[in-house]
């Protein structure tokens, strides 16, 4: 997930390591196939005083699965992403990204549009905000799927500043619901719980 | 119809009020006609119909002046020199700038015009005449003049600033054209503004004090400056002692997220697809009940709070530093700024 910030003073840059517990959900009408694996990423910010922010990420990792007749697959994905901040305590923010899983013998590429919305607030006793986040997938192209009933994604965690390195808990969630195209409905859902650790590469003031 | 009268009123009332007008110009042309032809004994009536109560159309103040000088200049021709005297110095009362042309008045009538200058006391300043000055390499000037000799002290500030730039302070007499370098008494370029340049004169021959005030604006002509950043106000910055009041905003912030967390691992998620996932929000929805309940305990008593503190300490020292990298940048755009002089409205005695 992309927690961009936004700076009262210049251009701010910031580089962010990520590494989630990815859990995949697929049900294809033959029951419940999950796969899990850490995912890891990396991902670079750049923020104006006029609370404009883009950032752009790249992630990767291996998943694993016990489930009969599914392979092991590796997912890999590319994102990038404007956000601003309309007020002190929510930003919007507008992304694209392609995902990919592949196996030893096949492919699927997840290209999605996100649009959303997080909202913040900081402890006054100490230097942790809280966030919550929400957004939908207006485009999911997947190769061979008709576009999804439901496509949305939600997270919720928190951040802990430490003068310019801030870390982060998440738990993230995606969802999409396919129709049914005649061989029954396809349901996905990938779970994450991500550990971020951001590092100011320039000094700015935060806000 | 009430437009149409208002129409023929105009028509009526514009060539009346120009007829004013030239009503007065024209008879002081005629007056100085009379004056040049030496026809002195019709000239002299008709400039003081000019300058009497009952002159029934407009004078301006420098027709009334001209008027009073023909009139000085017209008596001293008939030999009467106490009134010529009079007019004369009617004449300086009003405007201080005046004088006689030696190629058009003979040398008496100059001889009585001085001696009306030194009978009559005033201190003056041209209205300042619109100039464009670089501070780095030009002057502006300002022209203010003395009846005759007199102590003069002339200053220049901002209206809003008792503080005054000397810029003469000895003996004058008559014209005096006083150079100004565009800065201020602290040796600053002179910010944008209203000033007032300010004149105090004590006549070394009546022993009478006169004053006059001029007033001006200065605009900055100045390349594009990068703006600086704005003080950091309660919003930019951490709170630095823990309220009690503080700790359960807190929690109730750390269960927002717990339950944010746990609301999506169970309503948001499709159940088709079983509970997997939960696990790991149970994990986030535990650490933020954690944090809330830490935040709240540890609220009980007010105390600092060291990391905020450090934390602002490091706000206000990136925005000093980033203030003055732009002061640093700015400053030779500074160093070129140029001085724009105008009038302004307000002259006084």
């Amino acid at each position: 997930m992309f927690t961009p910030r936004v700076a009262t003073g210049q251009l701010r840059l910031s580089g962010t390591a990520t590494a989630s517990l990815f859990v995949h959900l697929v049900d294809i009408g033959n029951g419940v196939e999950e796969s899990t694996g850490l995912v890891v990423g990396a991902e670079g910010a750049a923020s104006w005083p006029s609370r404009l922010a883009v950032a752009v990420r790249a992630a990767g990792g291996a998943l694993s699965t016990d489930a009969t007749g599914a392979e092991d697959r590796k997912v890999g994905e590319l994102g990038a992403q404007a956000s601003f901040g309309p007020a002190k305590w929510l930003v919007l923010f507008g992304g694209a990204r392609s995902r990919v899983y592949s196996t030893a013998v096949a492919r699927q590429r997840w290209n999605t549009v996100e649009l959303g919305a997080q909202a913040h607030a900081d402890f006054a006793t100490m230097p942790v905000r809280a966030v919550l986040q929400g957004g939908i997938f207006p485009v999911v192209s997947v190769h061979g799927l008709p576009k999804p009933d439901v496509a949305f994604t939600g997270a919720a965690g928190l951040e802990y500043r430490r003068g310019s390195v801030t870390g982060a808990v998440f738990y993230e969630l995606e969802r999409y619901d396919f129709p049914d195209s005649g061989s029954g409905r396809r349901l996905e859902q990938v779970n994450q719980l991500t550990l971020r650790f951001s590092v100011r590469l320039r000094p700015g003031e935060a806000r | 119809m009430r437009r149409f009268a208002a129409w023929l009123t105009l028509l009526v009332a514009a060539p009346v009020a120009i007829s004013a007008q030239a009503s007065t110009a024209e008879a002081l042309h005629q007056a100085q006609d009379l004056y040049e032809r030496l026809e002195i004994e019709r000239a002299v009536p008709l400039l003081r119909q000019v300058v009497s109560p009952g002159w029934a159309f407009e004078v301006t103040q420098d027709q009334r002046v001209q008027a009073y000088t023909y009139l000085g200049a017209s008596l001293a021709l008939l030999g009467a020199r106490d009134s010529a005297v009079l007019y004369f110095r009617s004449a300086i009362e009003r405007d201080a700038f005046t004088d006689l042309d030696a190629r058009q008045f003979t040398p008496a009538q100059i001889t009585l015009f001085q001696q009306a200058r030194r009978l009559t006391f005033a201190v003056a300043a041209r209205p300042v005449a619109p100039a464009r000055l670089d501070p780095r390499t030009e002057r502006a000037t300002f022209t203010v003049v003395t009846t005759h000799s007199a102590s003069l002290r002339v200053t220049l500030r901002p209206i809003a600033d008792p503080n005054a730039t000397i810029l003469w302070n000895a003996v004058n007499d008559g014209l005096r054209e006083v150079s100004w370098n565009g800065l201020l008494a602290d040796g600053h370029v002179a910010p944008p503004g209203r000033y007032e340049l300010g004149l105090v004169a004590r006549s070394a021959l009546l022993g009478r004090t006169d004053s006059a005030r001029v007033y001006f604006t200065v605009a900055h002509e100045t390349p594009p400056l990068e703006d600086t950043l704005r003080a950091l106000g309660p919003d930019d910055l951490l709170p630095e002692r823990v309220q009690p009041g503080g700790g359960r905003a807190d929690l109730v912030k750390g269960f927002a997220v717990a339950a944010g967390a746990l609301v999506l691992s169970d309503a948001a998620t499709n159940g088709e697809l079983g509970r997997s996932g939960g696990g790991l929000a149970v994990a986030v929805a535990g650490t933020a009940g954690i944090v809330g309940v830490t935040a709240l305990l540890s609220s009980r008593h007010e105390r600092a709070l060291p990391a905020n503190i450090a934390e602002n300490a490091r706000r206000r020292a990136a925005r000093a530093a980033a203030n003055a990298d732009v002061a640093r940048r700015n400053a030779p755009k500074l160093a070129e700024t140029v001085l724009l002089l105008s009038p302004a409205a307000g002259v006084g005695p």
